[in-house]
């Protein structure tokens, strides 16, 4: 008993010293984290983007990830191939390094650059038609656009292809009662969309109906995916008489009832209910 | 006013003095009103055409006519022939060496429209909506183009060639030749200059007042609208716009510095109206112009056919309020006004 006794104060003093250890372990991991610079506010907000390859010595580096400031006129590149992350910085056309500890990556998959980073210039880059290129520690690295997506495609390939379609699709909520009216809807609805990569209407588009495409999945509306190439000369394109794109060809039981241009795609739930409209007054 | 006629071979007596049938007075007045609407088209078209001259010389360069002198030349001298026709029928004047190079003009107009028409009906590519015909300020399909300048044209002419005065046929009154001589080269003058006179909101159909939703171009399913390339320009979208008509060039490139400071400004403060750049660029060009100039706007693709009537000359800009054009500038919007206090500068374009 004695001996219980006399250990108890031991077993005490260990416990309060664990905890206090634990304690100093928790603040010396969070102290710094506290610390941690803001986002530089020129050099935050670095969004993945799809149209650009990263080619290393003429080989293209699937697993490389690119993202773009249009408000810090730079493009940030990570790759596993290249020691460091690379700033191409298109103003001033330099290649800066960026300490790995100088990026904070966001919830959305932005990323931000850190006020105080690490930031050393390395090169100069040179700009082609094509892209930009640049010779750094022996390799040749060149940023170039991707090539379109053509054909058809579900919207999953196509946010894959461009991470800003899964961004927009993610920004944008349909209208509930709108939605509610086309899940009413009894007969079959297609809709054949046309768009193109590099379409800066249907980047800002097509999201939207991708968007509507997921919240409509368990419905009779149903969309295809169709990418143009960027010469626009395509024969299916050419079959259906689309002169722009992004263009929605809308089939009711297999039949086209109408079609959705451009900037009409701004509301798409509403402007394919609208156009089911239309096309029931016209019958 | 008396008309002195230098040519020989004047009428013989017993022509003149022959009294003419109903019907010939008749015809006589149709043959004057067929002449007076041809020569009233014609004006229409010298006008449209001298204060765009640009287009037209764009249209001529297009399908390959500037040979040997250059399309401008052709172009300039297409205008003079024209105006100087369009003066002489107006004044009434029917004779054949009128309405024989009348009639070759009208028949080259019907070949250029005809040679659209035909294109677009076999699913050809055309030269746009419309030939450069009425210069900027009439936008019309290839069908509409071929099939209005058919029926303003040839028919007002059979009635000035049938209508025509057979007193005099030989004769040239000076006066009213000379007035058509004046208007001529007064043609080609303006045409000349037109492009440094402020005439942007006489020549092309972007002017205050205007509905984005009526700024359109091409016809059914081919149909598109400035607010289908620019979402929100529309009256559904309350907020107030600037738009940049630009061709993504050197000289366009020079001005993105200017640009991108007030696309900063604009985010940074919120102050001044969202900016957009409308180009009809392709993919490679504006791939190009990306990489060369770093601007920190993404341009939007528009049809030729739709921007062509919107400009004389680019870069060309206008603000939209609630769906509305408020104004419009040559060159780039003054900047100055949105950013006041800031270090901008706003280079002014304006000729």
């Amino acid at each position: 008993m004695k001996n219980e006794r006399s250990s108890l104060p031991i077993l005490r003093s260990a416990a309060v010293c664990g905890a206090c250890a634990l304690l100093a372990l928790v603040l010396a991991a969070a102290v710094p984290a506290l610390a941690q610079p803001a986002p530089d506010p020129m050099f935050q907000g670095f969004e993945p983007v799809g149209q650009f390859a990263l080619k290393i010595d003429g080989k293209t580096d699937p697993k490389a990830e690119i993202y773009q400031s249009e408000r810090a006129r730079a493009i940030l590149v990570i790759s596993s191939q290249i020691a460091q992350p690379l700033l191409f910085n298109l103003g001033s056309r330099q290649v800066e390094r960026v300490g790995f500890m100088s990026l904070a990556k966001r919830n959305d998959g932005s990323i931000d650059i850190l006020a105080d980073a690490d930031i050393t210039p390395a090169t100069v880059f040179s700009v082609s038609e094509e892209g930009a290129s640049v010779n750094l520690d022996g390799k040749t690295l060149a940023l170039a656009a991707r090539k379109s997506l053509t054909g058809p495609h579900k919207a999953s390939e196509l946010t894959a292809y461009d991470p800003a379609y899964a961004r927009g699709a993610a920004a944008y909520t349909p209208n509930d009662k709108l939605l509610a009216d086309l899940r009413k809807e009894a007969k079959d609805i297609r809709i054949q969309v046309f768009f193109n990569s590099k379409c800066h209407v249907c980047k800002q588009m097509v999201p939207r109906i991708i968007k509507l495409d997921s919240v409509l999945d368990d419905s009779v509306v149903h969309f295809d995916y169709y990418g143009v190439p960027d010469s626009y000369d395509d024969p299916l394109m050419k079959e259906k008489g689309v002169k722009g794109v992004p263009t929605g060809i809308v089939y009711v039981d297999g039949k086209e009832v109408g079609r959705i241009v451009g900037g009409q795609w701004k509301i798409p739930e509403l402007a394919i209910k609208n156009t089911l409209i239309k096309a029931s007054q016209a019958s | 006013m008396s008309e002195v006629t230098f040519i020989t071979a004047a009428p013989s007596r017993e022509s003149a003095s022959r009294p003419r049938s109903r019907g010939a007075r008749a015809l006589v007045v149709l043959g004057t009103l067929g002449g007076v609407f041809l020569g009233a088209v014609l004006l229409v078209a010298v006008w449209g055409k001298a204060i765009a001259p640009t287009a037209f010389i764009g249209e001529i360069d297009s399908r390959g006519l500037g040979i040997l002198v250059g399309p401008a030349a052709v172009s300039y001298l297409a205008l003079a022939l024209e105006a100087g026709l369009g003066i002489l029928l107006l004044l009434g004047v029917r004779r054949l060496w009128v309405l024989i190079p009348t009639a070759l003009l009208v028949t080259f107009f019907l070949a250029l429209t005809g040679q659209d028409y035909v294109r677009a009906l076999a699913g050809l590519e055309t030269h746009g909506t419309s030939c450069g015909c009425f210069g900027n300020l009439v936008t019309r399909t290839p069908g509409q183009a071929f099939w209005q300048d058919l029926g303003l044209m040839v028919p007002a002419l059979v009635l000035a060639f049938f209508g025509r005065s057979r007193d005099g046929a030989r004769t040239v009154p000076p006066v009213r030749t000379a007035l058509a001589v004046v208007l001529a080269v007064g043609a080609v003058v303006l045409a000349w200059k037109a492009p440094g006179l402020p005439l942007d909101e006489w020549a092309t159909q972007l002017k205050p007042g205007v509905q984005v939703t009526d700024l359109c171009a091409g016809q059914g399913s081919g149909r598109v609208c400035l607010d289908t390339v620019v979402p929100g320009l529309d009256r559904s979208d309350n907020g107030d716009h600037l738009v940049i008509l630009a061709d993504l060039d050197d000289d366009f490139g020079q001005s993105v510095e200017q640009i991108n400071a007030y696309i900063d400004h604009h985010t940074m403060s919120g102050e001044g109206p969202d900016l957009s750049v409308v180009t009809a660029a392709g993919p490679a060009e504006r791939q190009a112009f990306f990489w060369q100039w770093a601007p920190a706007f993404e341009p939007a693709q528009a049809p030729e056919a739709l921007l062509a009537p919107l400009y004389r000359t680019l870069p060309r800009s206008f603000a939209v309020s609630h769906g509305e054009v408020t104004e419009t500038w040559s060159g780039l919007p003054p900047f100055a006004r949105w950013t006041a206090g800031s270090t901008d500068e706003t280079r002014s374009t304006t000729p």
